[in-house]
């Protein structure tokens, strides 16, 4: 126990020692590599978290680049560490229904949940973010003129991740 | 290898790689020069090496050119002990990379007050007092952070492994 709490307390020296904020990005080094375009220029946004009976039209490249973001985000939503005890319920009633997981024991910030948003802004998509999963966002914009459009299956944690990772943002999930 | 297991290497090799240098070099700059010239390699070999064989490639690779530097900039001409990448390495590094992250996701305030002990080396004291806060406040977030870092090397193999489709 010594010997592993020794290395535990060198490793966290060493690595706050160098930690710095934006460094050690992987999408951004795969940005700078040309592999991928930013984010923002491929036009990808969130769909907004809209009212049923909402009559906004699609349209075809804002569907094509949704379904790789989904793929994308919820490709990340899937952890060893945090599945859910009991099966999520798979069976979305509208495009803005979030599905929450059948076991209530957890925390809803560790639920894995549905969230959905259409062309919304980054504030729209936090407030939601914060609602759903009775969460508090922190460092967070506070001028942002980002819109987003994603459907996403995951806890809060994996929902911020992505949107961090995507937006080469650094939001934080706080306990309310 | 595809550009999506390309882009899979990335997220996934990525950091730790870096962690794995930045122990050999000292500075956060030359590691992520030296791991971004090596991924420029790569995606110029992408259609000759296997995914299987990436990873070891990748540590190799980052392995030599962090040792050619230390040879061309420190001129350190006897390196002992870091002759080869080892599996022990991979393990730490893939482990720091998981730390790294888990400070990025700390709470504003609690990370600002951990990394002014951890990473500038103030006391307990000259956080509260340049902060205007408590020492026990100070103690709290910095017991705060280190449990949810312990946390993070406890978890089974870090958040994420596998990349999945999801149907909608």
């Amino acid at each position: 126990m010594k010997l592993r709490n020794e290395n535990f307390d060198s490793e966290v020296e060493f690595v706050a020692r160098y930690w710095r904020q934006d460094a050690f990005e992987p999408q951004q080094a795969m940005e700078r590599a040309g592999l991928i375009k930013p984010m923002q220029k491929v036009g990808i946004r969130l769909h907004r978290l809209i009212n049923p009976g909402h009559s906004g039209q699609r349209r075809i490249w804002t569907a094509a680049a949704s379904a790789g973001v989904v793929l994308i985000a919820a490709a990340a939503g899937l952890y060893l560490g945090l599945r859910p005890s009991e099966p999520v319920v798979d069976t979305p009633k509208t495009i803005n229904e979030t599905v929450e997981q059948v076991s209530t024991q957890q925390p809803q910030r560790m639920q894995v949940k549905r969230i959905e948003f259409e062309d919304a802004s980054l504030a729209e998509v936090v407030a939601a973010i914060e609602h759903t999963y009775d969460v508090k966002l922190g460092n967070v914009p506070e001028s942002s003129t980002q819109h987003i459009t994603m459907s996403y299956s995951g806890t809060a944690d994996d929902v911020v991740e992505t949107l961090n990772e995507i937006f080469g943002l650094h939001i934080t999930v706080e306990d309310p | 290898m595809t550009h999506s297991e390309l882009a899979d290497c990335y997220r996934s090799l990525y950091r730790p790689l870096g962690m794995y240098v930045l122990k050999l070099v000292g500075d956060v700059d030359e590691a992520e020069d030296i791991v971004q010239e090596v991924f420029g390699t790569l995606i110029d070999r992408s259609s000759d090496i296997a995914l299987a064989t990436v990873k070891p490639y990748l540590y190799r690779s980052v392995h030599n050119r962090a040792l050619n530097w230390l040879r061309n900039n420190r001129g350190e001409t006897s390196i002992e002990g870091i002759e080869e990448v080892t599996d022990e390495d991979i393990d730490t590094s893939e482990r720091d990379a998981r730390l790294w992250v888990e400070i990025g996701r700390l709470p504003q305030r609690c990370r600002e007050i951990f990394l002014m002990a951890k990473r500038d080396g103030l006391s307990y004291g000259d956080i509260a007092e340049e902060l205007g806060i408590s020492v026990k406040t100070v103690e709290n977030q910095i017991t705060k952070a280190l449990a949810r870092l312990r946390d993070t090397l406890n978890s089974r193999g870090g958040r994420k492994v596998f990349f999945l489709p999801f149907l909608v």
